[in-house]
């Protein structure tokens, strides 16, 4: 090759570099895959207290709601009584409702205990090495993503717009996201921020 | 290809190239918005701070390389940094570095619980305390993609840009590995 031709080649490369680094440089720590409204959510096969395998794939065809939890951030414990009871509500609509602790430090027993005592009635799954955490970018808990049928991310984001931790707010995000669902219409709005504890990664 | 093409192409990159490297992360606080004006309470102390006053604060601390950390009382990872911010406060007070501590503990707490805690800790920081905690306006202000996850530090230059947003607990060390470098 000529001289020249190389000269091109490594000016682009340089131009590449320069171009695509200082982007992905300004990611915040453990920015991973965002998961975009309308894409399919990756799958997981994550074992609930029991000790049972369950994968999003599993419960193709139902609405799944997934909710990164914690059992010591005041503001997913504050939501949990209500995403209970909504979970309740819809047993019977194909709504499946699964939460996913990825904290490094906190035990199958802990959460187990916690469970209890919070009568937390859905399957909670343990993400060990917070991996699937990382594979759709959560950060927060709690943090909600609520599949459609076709397992597609149709709501990713707070619970409803809570300005504190134990007190409901006026507009139910989830909530109507799962009305929509049920609705034949998509979730509006699709995305909604939460203030709430970060991820305890490994 | 033909030469001519990859010329084209060429500038094409060296534009956007150019371009990241101007704008860098992030803009800094808004200019040129109408915003509240906010009080600084005396180190150790509370006072409440809307969202636009949050704004104010953060162009009135351009020119200092700013440290601006959102935090909680019930947060635990937030309350066992507590004592690395002190740290890094005491270090840094007579430089050029501004500290803003943001509060999401709620302004009706000030009396009851936060003045109280701070003096319980020996805070040696100012507290700000968010009147207003909807989420879409803070982040607006601080010109910031802040998640919502706590305990979160936003470090921004001397400009006034972002140039760190670090979400989780931060220790001393790996605060002025970050802001070091920008003094």
């Amino acid at each position: 090759m000529k001289m020249k031709s190389i000269a091109k080649y490594v000016w682009l490369v340089f131009l590449f570099c320069a171009t695509v680094v200082p982007l992905y440089g300004c990611a915040s720590e453990n920015a991973a895959a965002v998961p975009k409204i309308g894409n399919p959510l990756p799958n997981f096969e994550l074992k609930d207290l029991n000790g049972t395998v369950h994968s999003l794939n599993q419960y193709a065809g139902n609405i799944v709601v997934l909710e990164m939890c914690s059992i010591e951030c005041p503001w997913s414990r504050g939501a949990d009584p209500h995403l209970v009871a909504l979970s309740k509500k819809h047993a019977d609509d194909g709504v499946v409702f699964l939460g996913i602790d990825s904290h490094k430090s906190i035990t199958v027993d802990d959460i187990k205990a916690y469970a209890e005592k919070a009568g937390k009635s859905y399957p909670i799954l343990k993400d060990v090495d917070n991996k699937y955490a990382d594979a759709i970018g959560a950060k927060t808990t709690p943090e909600v993503y609520v599949v459609d049928k076709e397992g597609k991310l149709a709501y990713h984001g707070a619970f409803d717009n809570r300005q504190q931790e134990t007190q409901e707010g006026d507009k139910s995000y989830v909530a109507n996201a799962i009305a929509a669902l049920l609705d034949g219409k998509a979730p509006d709005p699709s995305e909604a921020k939460s203030w709430g504890c970060s991820i305890k990664r490994k | 290809m033909k030469p001519c093409c990859g010329r084209v192409i060429g500038y094409i990159c060296l534009l956007a190239a150019s371009a990241a490297m101007i704008t860098g992360c992030s803009d800094g606080p808004a200019s040129g918005e109408k915003t509240d004006t906010a009080a600084t309470p005396p180190p150790g102390e509370a006072a409440p701070v809307t969202a636009s006053g949050l704004g104010a604060l953060l162009a009135a601390s351009k020119g200092k390389v700013t440290v601006l950390n959102f935090w909680a009382i019930w947060c635990p990872p937030c309350v066992a940094e507590l004592p690395e911010l002190a740290k890094f406060y005491r270090e840094h007070s007579g430089d050029t570095v501004a500290f803003l501590a943001v509060s999401l503990d709620g302004v009706e707490g000030i009396e009851t619980v936060i003045t109280p805690f701070l003096k319980a800790k020996t805070v040696p920081f100012p507290v700000h305390v968010l009147a207003d905690r909807d989420i879409e306006a803070v982040s607006k202000a601080v010109n910031a993609e802040i998640s919502g996850a706590l305990p979160a530090t936003l470090v921004y230059n001397r400009q006034g840009e972002l140039v760190k947003s670090w979400e989780g607990g931060i220790t001393l060390e790996e605060l002025n590995q970050i802001v070091k470098p920008l003094l």
